[in-house]
C-alpha cells in the first residue's frame, strides 16, 4: 500500500509546504526533485515504511502536510545517509526528512524511543546512564577518570529551543 | 608531534572503554598527543535530537566545539556518530552566517560563542592521511598471518561525502588498507557498504536485527575470521547484539569476532590483549587468537 495512491482532496494540500521546509533548510534543492527513485532503491528501510523515501519527498512537493506529519514511518529511519549522499538533484534527503520529524513531534508524533533518547540527553548531557561497572573497566584498563559533562548547560539549550517540555510529556499518542 | 582535543562522545567511554584503550595506546605510539576536553558532553547524535529539533542538534555540537576552540585544537573523533555530528555542525556553521548568529543566540544562554576557528577529524583520517601506511608499518611487530577481515566502515565516516571529505563513499580503501599493512587480509564480502541499522534501533528493534542478519550472513559465507569497524553504534551492533542477528537467521549458531581498529593494530603491535580489553567483548575472540598460524 503506498499513501500516495490514496485519494487527495483539496483541503490535504497545503501548498507552501514546499516552500516552508525550503526556508527551514536554508536551500530550494528539495524544490528539483523529479522522483527518480535513487533515494528509495539505496535505502534499507524501504522495504519496512509505508511512505517511501522518494514518496517523502513527492508528498512535500504536493503539499500533503498532515499526512506526512502524521505518519508513524517517518521515524523508521537508519540515518545511514544513502539518500542525501546518491540523490542526482542534490536534495539531502535524511536532513528535509529531519526537519519533518521536527514538526511532526510538534503534531504529537513522537516515538516514545526517540523521545526518551532526547530527554536523556538533554537532561544529563550524555546518551548513555553512567554504569559503575564501566568506571571500573575504566580502571582496570588504566583510562583517565571522566569529568561528566554539565547537565545545566544541556537542559538550558533544551528549554531556550522549546524542547524540555515536548520531551518531559512521557507517552505521548504513539503506541 | 600532533596534538588534538580528545572528543570521546557517550557510547565509547561509558559503555565500550576498551575502544578509548586501544586507540589511546596506539595513538601514543605515533607521537599523537591528546587533551581532555572538559565539560564535553554528548555530539548530538546523528539521529534523536536533529530529529526532535535541528537547532537544538546545532547548539549542543556547537558547545562542545566551543570548548575546542578555547583550546585552541582540532578535535579528534573516536566515533562515526560523533564525527558526523561535529562535522557537519561545524561545517554548516561556518557555511550559513544566519544561522550561525541563531545558533550563538543560543549559546549566549550558556556562557558561549561559535568562532569557527577549528576543524573537526576522524580516527581513521588521521591514521590514513596524517600518520601514513609507511609509519604504521614500521610501528609492526608481529604480523597477522592468514587472518581474514570483514571491513566495515559504518555510514558516518563516509556520508556525505561532500562535507566529510574522508574517503569515496561507493568505493573506500583506507580502512581496508590500514587493515592490509597488519598483515591481515580485507576480503570482498557482499554487502560491504550496507548500513549497522543501529540507529534503527530506538524505533524498532525487530526491525533493526532482521537488517543487520543480512549482513552478518554475507560476512559468515565470505568465511570471515572477525570483523573490524570503527564505530562504537556499529560495535553494539555486531558485538553485543550478534547473538540476537544470528539467531533471526535460522541457521546453526556461528560467533565472528569484532575489533575496532585499534584493538587491531594494536594486537599486531604486540600490545598484550588484555590492555586492548578484549575480556569485555561480548564474542569471545578465543577461537580467533587460537587460530593455528595467525601471527606469523
Ligand atoms: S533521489 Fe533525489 S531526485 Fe530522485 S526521488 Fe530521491 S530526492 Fe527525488
Ligand atoms: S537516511 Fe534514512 S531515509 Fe535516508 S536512505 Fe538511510 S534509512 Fe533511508
Amino acid at each position: 500500500m503506498t499513501a500516495v495512491k490514496q485519494r487527495v482532496e483539496d483541503s490535504d494540500i497545503d501548498p507552501n509546504f514546499k516552500y516552508e521546509l525550503a526556508n527551514i533548510l536554508g536551500e530550494k534543492a528539495l524544490l528539483h526533485c523529479f522522483q527518480c527513485g535513487t533515494c528509495t532503491s539505496s535505502c534499507p528501510v524501504a522495504d519496512d515504511v509505508d511512505i517511501k523515501p522518494h514518496q517523502v519527498i513527492g508528498m512535500t512537493l504536493l503539499g500533503l502536510k498532515g499526512k506526512l506529519l502524521q505518519s508513524k514511518t517517518i521515524w523508521l529511519c537508519a540515518a545511514c545517509l544513502e539518500c542525501a549522499e546518491n540523490c542526482p538533484r542534490g536534495v539531502r534527503s535524511f536532513y528535509l526528512q529531519s526537519v519533518l520529524k521536527n514538526l511532526a513531534a510538534r503534531a504529537n508524533n513522537l516515538p516514545e524511543g526517540i523521545r526518551e533518547e532526547g530527554e536523556i540527553i538533554l537532561t544529563t548531557g550524555l546518551a548513555i546512564p553512567i554504569s559503575s561497572g564501566i568506571l571500573k573497566r575504566r580502571e582496570k584498563l588504566g583510562l583517565p577518570d571522566l569529568t561528566p559533562p554539565a547537565a545545566e548547560t544541556f537542559q538550558k539549550i533544551a528549554e531556550v529551543t522549546g524542547l524540555a517540555s515536548l520531551l518531559s510529556k512521557k507517552g505521548g499518542k504513539e503506541k | 608531534m600532533m596534538d588534538y582535543a580528545l572528543f570521546l562522545g557517550c557510547i565509547i567511554p561509558y559503555r565500550l572503554p576498551q575502544m578509548e584503550a586501544a586507540a589511546r595506546k596506539t595513538l601514543q605510539k605515533f607521537d599523537v598527543n591528546l587533551h581532555e576536553m572538559q565539560g564535553a558532553g554528548c555530539c548530538s547524535d546523528p539521529a534523536a535530537t536533529p530529529a526532535l529539533d535541528y537547532k537544538a542538534a546545532l547548539a549542543v555540537a556547537a558547545n562542545n566545539i566551543c570548548i575546542a576552540e578555547e583550546m585552541e585544537l582540532n578535535i579528534l573523533n573516536l566515533c562515526n556518530g560523533c564525527f558526523h555530528s561535529l562535522k557537519l555542525s561545524n561545517e554548516t556553521l561556518k557555511n550559513k552566517p544566519r544561522l550561525k548568529e541563531q545558533i550563538n543566540e543560543i549559546l549566549a544562554h550558556v556562557g558561549k560563542e561559535f568562532k569557527g576557528t577549528i576543524n573537526i577529524r576522524h580516527l581513521l583520517e588521521v591514521m590514513y592521511k596524517d600518520i601514513g601506511l609507511e609509519r604504521i608499518k614500521d610501528k609492526i611487530k608481529t604480523p597477522f598471518n592468514d587472518l581474514k577481515v570483514s571491513v566495515h566502515y559504518g555510514c558516518h565516516v563516509l556520508r556525505p561525502s561532500n562535507v566529510l571529505n574522508v574517503d569515496d563513499p561507493l568505493r573506500p580503501e583506507s580502512l581496508d588498507r590500514l587493515v592490509k599493512v597488519t598483515g591481515a587480509e580485507s576480503i570482498k564480502y557482499m554487502q560491504k557498504m550496507n548500513c549497522c541499522n543501529y540507529c534503527v534501533r530506538v524505533v524498532d528493534k525487530d526491525i533493526s536485527l532482521k537488517l543487520s542478519a543480512g549482513k552478518m550472513k554475507q560476512v559468515k559465507q565470505a568465511q570471515a575470521d572477525c570483523i573490524v569497524l570503527l564505530c562504537p553504534g556499529c560495535f553494539m551492533q555486531f558485538d553485543l547484539s550478534q547473538k540476537e542477528i544470528i539467531r533471526l537467521l535460522e541457521e546453526e549458531m556461528f560467533s565472528i569476532p569484532v575489533l575496532s581498529y585499534s584493538q587491531l593494530l594494536g594486537l599486531a603491535m604486540d600490545i598484550p590483549a588484555k590492555e586492548l580489553g578484549f575480556q569485555f567483548h561480548r564474542v569471545k575472540l578465543k577461537k580467533l587468537f587460537e587460530k593455528p598460524a595467525l601471527f606469523a
